[in-house]
This record gives C-alpha cells, sequence and structure tokens, in this order.
C-alpha cells in the first residue's frame, strides 16, 4: 500500500520533469525571441533610441514617441490602408464558401480543383507581387487588354490612380488566400452532420434556406478562426504594397503601418518611434483578437440559452 | 432527376474550370513572358513571337543564384527538420505527459501567435547585432531551432485522437516517455510531421521580411532578397521579361515540391482546420 503511493508520487514528480523537458526548448525560443524582444520593445518606444546606439544608453522621454505618433498624419494614412486592405477579407470568405460548397459535392474531378486553387497559397509573395504589378499595367497589363476586349474603353491607371491602387493589393491578397480558406470551409463542411440535411430535405426547406439556417451557422468556427488569423496577417501587411509599388504609393494611397515602421526604424534611424509604432501594431492585433474571442464566446453561450429553451 | 444532376455537374465543372484559370493565369502569364525580348511585351498574344532566353542568361549572370538557392536550402531544410522534432516532441508532453501547469504553459505559448513579427523585429534585430551575428546566417536559422507553435498546435491535435491507453500500456511494460516517444509517437504523426514541415519549409522558402532586416551580409541573403533586388532594379525601365524570369527561379523549385506533396498538403491541411 504504502510502496503503491510512493510509486504513484514517484510518477508524479517523474511526470513533471519529463513533460517540462520535453517543451523545454520551444519555451526558451518564446522567452529569448518573442517576450524579451517584447519587453525591449514596449521600453524602448519610451525612449528617444537611435538605431545603432546601445538601447541601454538611451534617454528615456515619456510618452512623446507615442504623441508625436498620434500627430503625425503619415501614421494614421498608413493605419487607415492597413485597415482598408481587411476588406479584402469579406470578400475572400464570401468567395471561398461558394467555392468550397462547389468542391464539396463528391465529384471525382473535386481533389484536382482543390490542388489548382491552393497553388497560389505557397507560392512566393515576392514572385507574385511583381507579377501582379505588371499584369495590371496601364498600358498593354493584361487586366486592362482584357477589359477592353470586353468594351471598357476607358480602363483604370490601377498603379497610379490613388483610388485603385489598394484594389490591386486587395484582388492579389483575395487570389492568393483564396485556396486556403476554401479547404478550411471543405474541412468544415464534412464535418457536419448529414442528418441535418436529411431533415432539411424531409421539411422540403430550399437549398438557399438549408444553406443559411444550416450549413452558414454552423460553419461559424471556420469562418471565425479564418477572420482571425486573416486580421493578424493583414495587419502585417508589408512586402505586397512595398514590391508593387515604389515608396508610399500614389498619394502614400498603398503604404502600411509596417512600411511606417521599418522606414522609420532601418531608414531614419529613429527605434524609439519605430517602437512605438510596433507597440501600437501589437496592441491593435491582441485587441482585435480578444474582441473577436469575445464576440464569439458570447454569439455561442446565445445559441446554447436558444437551443435550451 | 438523375439528368437534372448531370447538368449541374457539368455546370459547376465549367465554373471551377473559369476560376482555374483565373488562379493559374498569372503562372502561365509569368513564363511565356519571361521568354519574350522586351519590345515584344506591347504586342498582342500569350505565346512570345520569338522565343528569347537572354532574361534567364542575364540573370544567371547578374546575381550567385547558386549561392542563394544554397543559401536558402540552408535556412529552409536543416533548421525546419530540427525545429520539427523539436515541435513533435513538444506536442507529445501537452499531449500525453500530465505535467504541472501544462494548460497554461500551453496556453501561453499559443499566445505568442497574437504577437505580430513586425511588433518584435526591431529587438530582433539587436540582440543579433549585439551577439555579432548579422554577418552571419544564424539568426534566420537559430529561432527555427526552437519549434514552431502552429505546429505544435496541430500536432497536439493529431495527437489527441490517439488513445492514452497507448500511453499507459508502454509505461506498464517500462518504457520511459523518450522511448515512447521515440519509438511510438514519431511513427504515429510521421504524415501530419512530413506535411507540416513542407507547409513551414515553403514558407521559410518564401520568407522575406526578415532576410531583409536580419541579414547584413550579401553573400547570405537567401533567393528571395536577390531575385526581388533584380527586379526591383529592372522595374525602373520596365524590363518585364528579365523581371518575369526572376518570378519564374523563385516559384518553380516551390511549385516542384508542391506537385509531390500535393496530395499530403491538401488533406493535412484540411485535417488541420478547426474541428470543434
Amino acid at each position: 500500500m504504502l510502496k503503491e503511493k510512493t510509486n504513484k508520487l514517484h510518477f508524479r514528480v517523474l511526470d513533471n520533469i519529463w513533460g517540462y523537458a520535453f517543451v523545454l526548448i520551444p519555451i526558451i525560443g518564446l522567452i529569448v525571441f518573442v517576450l524579451i524582444p517584447l519587453c525591449m520593445s514596449v521600453y524602448a518606444s519610451f525612449t528617444s533610441w537611435p538605431l545603432g546606439q546601445k538601447i541601454t544608453d538611451a534617454k528615456t522621454v515619456g510618452f512623446k514617441n507615442y504623441i508625436t505618433m498620434f500627430n503625425t498624419p503619415l501614421f494614421w494614412k498608413s493605419l487607415g490602408n492597413t485597415f482598408y486592405y481587411m476588406l479584402g477579407l469579406p470578400i475572400g470568405l464570401i468567395l471561398s464558401i461558394i467555392y468550397a460548397a462547389l468542391m464539396n459535392r463528391g465529384t471525382r474531378y473535386e481533389n484536382v480543383f482543390r490542388v489548382i486553387y491552393y497553388t497560389p497559397v505557397i507560392t512566393s509573395v515576392v514572385a507574385v507581387s511583381f507579377i501582379f504589378q505588371r499584369m495590371f499595367m496601364t498600358d498593354g497589363g493584361t487586366i486592362n487588354t482584357f477589359l477592353m476586349s470586353v468594351g471598357i474603353k476607358n480602363p483604370p491607371n490601377w498603379l497610379s490612380h490613388p483610388g485603385y491602387t489598394k484594389w490591386v493589393i486587395i484582388i492579389m491578397a483575395v487570389w492568393k488566400g483564396l485556396g486556403s480558406s476554401i479547404l478550411m470551409y471543405i474541412a468544415g463542411m464534412q464535418g457536419i452532420s448529414k442528418s441535418y440535411y436529411e431533415a432539411a430535405k424531409i421539411d422540403g426547406a430550399g437549398w438557399f434556406f438549408t444553406f443559411r439556417k444550416i450549413t452558414f451557422p454552423l460553419l461559424m468556427p471556420v469562418t471565425f478562426y479564418l477572420l482571425v488569423t486573416g486580421i493578424i496577417g493583414g495587419a502585417q501587411m508589408y512586402v505586397e504594397p512595398r514590391l508593387i509599388f515604389t515608396g508610399n504609393g500614389p498619394a502614400n494611397s498603398t503604404f502600411t503601418t509596417v512600411i511606417h515602421l521599418y522606414d522609420n526604424t532601418f531608414r531614419n534611424s529613429k527605434a524609439g518611434y519605430g517602437s512605438a509604432v510596433a507597440v501600437v501594431l501589437g496592441i491593435i492585433v491582441f485587441v482585435v483578437t480578444a474582441l473577436q474571442f469575445f464576440i464569439h464566446e458570447r454569439g455561442g453561450s446565445l445559441e446554447k440559452t436558444k437551443a435550451n429553451n | 432527376m438523375k439528368r437534372q444532376k448531370q447538368i449541374t455537374d457539368i455546370c459547376v465543372f465549367i465554373f471551377l474550370a473559369l476560376g482555374s484559370v483565373v488562379m493559374f493565369y498569372p503562372f502561365i502569364w509569368m513564363i511565356f513572358t519571361s521568354f519574350k525580348p522586351k519590345m515584344h511585351i506591347y504586342l498582342s498574344g500569350l505565346l512570345p513571337r520569338v522565343w528569347d532566353f537572354s532574361s534567364y542568361i542575364q540573370i544567371w549572370d547578374e546575381i550567385p543564384l547558386v549561392r542563394g538557392f544554397l543559401n536558402t536550402i540552408l535556412y529552409s531544410v536543416p533548421p525546419v527538420i530540427v525545429g520539427s522534432f523539436v515541435s513533435a516532441a513538444a506536442a507529445f508532453a501537452f499531449s500525453k505527459i500530465r505535467f504541472k501547469g501544462r494548460n497554461t504553459v500551453f496556453l501561453i505559448l499559443l499566445g505568442a501567435i497574437m504577437i505580430p513579427f513586425p511588433s518584435i523585429m526591431i529587438p530582433q534585430f539587436v540582440l543579433f547585432s549585439e551577439l555579432k551575428m548579422l554577418q552571419t546566417p544564424w539568426p534566420l536559422i537559430l529561432p527555427k531551432l526552437t519549434g514552431n507553435v502552429l505546429m505544435i498546435f496541430f500536432l497536439r491535435q493529431y495527437l489527441s485522437y490517439v488513445p492514452d491507453s497507448i500511453v499507459d500500456a508502454a509505461k506498464i511494460d517500462g518504457c520511459n516517455y523518450f522511448d515512447m516517444f521515440y519509438r511510438i509517437i514519431l511513427h504515429l504523426v510521421t504524415p501530419a510531421l512530413a506535411a507540416h514541415g513542407v507547409l513551414w519549409f515553403i514558407g521559410s522558402w518564401n520568407d522575406y521580411l526578415a532576410p531583409t532586416i536580419l541579414i547584413k551580409n550579401e553573400i547570405w541573403q537567401p533567393v528571395t532578397v536577390m531575385v526581388a533586388k533584380f527586379n526591383e532594379q529592372y522595374a525602373i525601365n520596365t524590363h518585364v521579361p528579365r523581371i518575369m524570369a526572376g518570378s519564374v527561379m523563385l516559384l518553380i523549385p516551390v511549385l516542384i515540391i508542391y506537385g509531390f506533396f500535393q496530395k499530403y498538403i491538401i488533406e493535412t491541411v484540411m485535417f488541420s482546420s478547426v474541428k470543434e
């Protein structure tokens, strides 16, 4: 009896040691490459630290960097642009739910289409940015040649008119991300029990009603996941506007918060100011994600109460 | 009824096929344009009227592509292999070893996904600069060696389908956790591990922002940065075929690897998506 107890205790201690031994390396990685840098970012944002000097020698300046930032129109412009790009998220979600429904009908050719639609996801954003830049050229670009051939006489100056520039990037982002969200939705759809659809069929529900009342609500976790990851990714938009447009784009129409951060830090050496932008960016991502979790939780519990009544 | 289904099938097929054209056209356009002479890019027609290979000769002459590819391989093969095993070990512990604070540690790790790289890239730059590593390949290798949080998350989910009784049985047989991981778990997760490893490899292959900041020595630059520089230089005088030749060099290796692994990748991405 006693022996068994010590044995159990022995096992529990061993479990703790083994457990932490197995997760030790990722924890060290987290501390060294994420948490310490994060603390440094927060600290640096309160200093007038010029890049190249030691951060410990930098003078603390209180909230000066934040005040400067909030009074810099370019910062607000970059933030506005970053959020504008997220218009691509709902467009992509609607398209991918349609395509997912069409690729989940049990036909033979579906797998081929899944592979084709996923291809842009795995390709280099650097390569693709240059391709889209050239396809959207005003004269001789593929897009405008096509638009003219279907009778649009004055196709837009995609790369130089500030009203269109953002849409080049949105179109590209939707094209590039579509395959990934399609697969997520297909997986979600395959998880929905067939009995729901059979019941709906017996009740004589049409396909749109079935979609609205069964498929769409049951896919909410997928939509939620795609929105969260989409916003986290969208807030970090950097490569596409940097490579497709030079500088900040026509009339500052394409540059993003990360470009603002990058240029201030690595081109103008204002690392203190850059850190303040980095902190605000981090807070925005965190708040938006937390907010979505909150809404999702509440929505979930609402549904449960409904079901219980 | 059956006839109606056939008609729907054909309509859906045509719709999806049209979409496929949109999905693939940029790549096809890229390949054909890269073989056109500079003056021909304004001529109509997708196919080149004259096949001109000079853009490729130019890019091989002008940038050390072989070196770039070797650098990229150095950044995306050994670190990803090591990091994948580290991630698998952690996923095993989070899923099958009952240690104190397991869920808390897991949630803290998971929370790190919410911290965007741009928010921590300045201190990372300083960190590697202090360690005198900006002239070496280490800044793109070291962080990967410590594993990948998303991979840990997905593999943990994968392992939740493996019954705990396997672990308990192995324990009774006197198997320690390392043997258990090495002899049993690793075999079970191999398909998922391979597919996530390939996805991570592709992500690392395509990486652009981190190398522009953390690699300050030109000979250590990965091929993405080299090609981007080459392309930006020709964007000024709109030498489109050269830019496209650069893009072809970046895309072809990844497309070939995707071709080999597509079945695995598609299945894993679908399996890994949110299931609850």
